[in-house]
């Protein structure tokens, strides 16, 4: 069973890594000094964060291959 | 049976049509205003010419107002930093009933005189529920030293305030014309001689400035505004022309989730700010304590993986959003992301 795991382990990583073209960018709330994280436009949840925070955990989502960040919105 | 599926039904396009239609329109705006619908947590930006539903709460932020027009011929001047909230607008030929509820910040109302049948309009704020009928009539519904703080005063017509929420002999007590309370004072001094008269010129320029707003009877020390000097001279009533310092007390966290869709342009981050802290484009001093806080141990707290996220969840009964911070680990990224 072990090496059956491995097996099918083995196949399904070597079918290829495909790079998201998902971006990520932060917004700014309307009146607090806190931001979102969007994943192409939309929240990727419901929670806000310092501005240095939102940057460092969308260039993590970065890393995990989830979006590609892409700078900051600017809301009018 | 088929009768009672019948009524529920009748009742449930009754409730469906009543809470689509509209009962206002914005028919001006400065600033950024903003519009709750009821049972969502997203605000939408208004403009002049939106209509507005029973249940929408009218949101402003600093330096900006609005000024909405309802189906029986009122009008409501919401100000600056305020929230406002129509709970029920009822208007028939014979009968109208509306309620709304000040949840913070200054009204402006000028309710149009109904000719006959019942006739039913309350303004609640936190602590006071103004009866009017006919009238014109401002309310500040503020804090002061965290405990709230309101004010009323009648520019024509009459009100009766309800103050049983307060400790005061009386529960209700009628205005004239030019006469203003802050229910606090009356709290204090459980009398009716707290119930001053705004002086004519007060009076005048409030009537005569459509879109002026009575300046908060009590200030952040806790003391009261003397009527003895004109109210309306330095502290700031009107808008746009605004160079007010009115004098605005540390208000709980109430805020909006600020999911409006304008966003169209992205820029690279920026590293400077005017603050000189990469974390708000204001003054520290300016921040609510919550989010200073975070910011000032943000490198401390960062050393030990610990960093701060803020969500926002409507108070039952309170209307609004209040913003709640929670602690988590910097690198949590364990989230379901779709």
């Amino acid at each position: 069973m072990k090496y059956l795991f491995l097996l099918v382990l083995l196949v399904s990583c070597s079918s290829g890594f495909v790079p998201t073209t998902d971006k990520c960018t932060i917004r700014k709330h309307i009146e607090d000094s806190v931001w979102q994280i969007l994943q192409n436009g939309e929240p990727i949840n419901k929670k806000w964060y310092l501005r240095t925070d939102a940057i460092s955990k969308t260039k993590r989502l970065e890393k995990l291959n989830v979006c590609n960040w892409v700078g900051i919105e600017e809301s009018h | 049976m088929i009768m009672k599926s019948f009524s529920i039904l009748l009742l449930f396009f009754s409730f469906s049509s009543l809470s689509s239609e509209p009962i206002g329109e914005i028919i001006k705006t400065k600033g950024s205003v903003y519009k709750i619908v009821q049972g969502e947590e997203q605000r939408i930006e208004v403009k002049v010419g939106d209509k507005i539903l029973e249940g929408d709460q009218i949101n402003t932020l600093i330096k900006s107002f609005t000024k909405i027009s309802l189906i029986d011929g009122s009008n409501i001047v919401v100000g600056p930093n305020s929230l406002f909230h129509i709970k029920e607008l009822n208007v028939d030929q014979d009968k109208r009933q509306n309620k709304f509820d000040i949840l913070k910040g200054k009204i402006r109302a000028k309710i149009n005189t109904v000719k006959e049948g019942k006739d039913e309009i309350l303004f609640n704020s936190r602590v006071v529920s103004i009866g009017v009928r006919g009238t014109e009539f401002l309310i500040n519904s503020y804090d002061v030293k965290g405990l709230p703080s309101d004010d009323v005063a009648l520019l024509e017509g009459k009100v009766n305030a309800n103050l049983e929420k307060i400790d005061f002999p009386q529960n209700n007590i009628d205005l004239d014309p030019g006469q203003a309370f802050n229910s606090n004072k009356l709290s204090q001094t459980k009398s009716l001689d707290s119930i001053q008269t705004l002086s004519a010129e007060d009076l005048e320029y409030l009537k005569k400035n459509p879109e002026s707003f009575l300046p908060e009877l009590q200030l952040p020390s806790g003391e009261f505004r003397n009527f003895d000097k004109p109210l309306t001279s330095s502290a700031s009533v009107s808008l746009p022309t605004a160079a007010v310092a009115v004098p605005i007390s540390a208000i709980p966290v109430l805020a909006g989730a600020g999911s409006v869709a304008a966003a169209s342009k992205v820029v690279a981050p920026k590293r400077k700010q005017k603050s000189g802290n990469p974390n708000t484009d204001k003054l520290l001093k300016d921040e609510p304590w919550d989010i200073r806080d975070a910011i000032l141990n943000q490198a401390k707290l960062a050393k030990e993986n610990e960093c701060f996220y803020w969500f926002y969840k409507p108070i039952p009964g309170r209307g609004g959003l209040e913003r709640f911070r929670r602690e988590e680990a910097c690198d949590d990224d364990d989230e379901d992301y779709e």
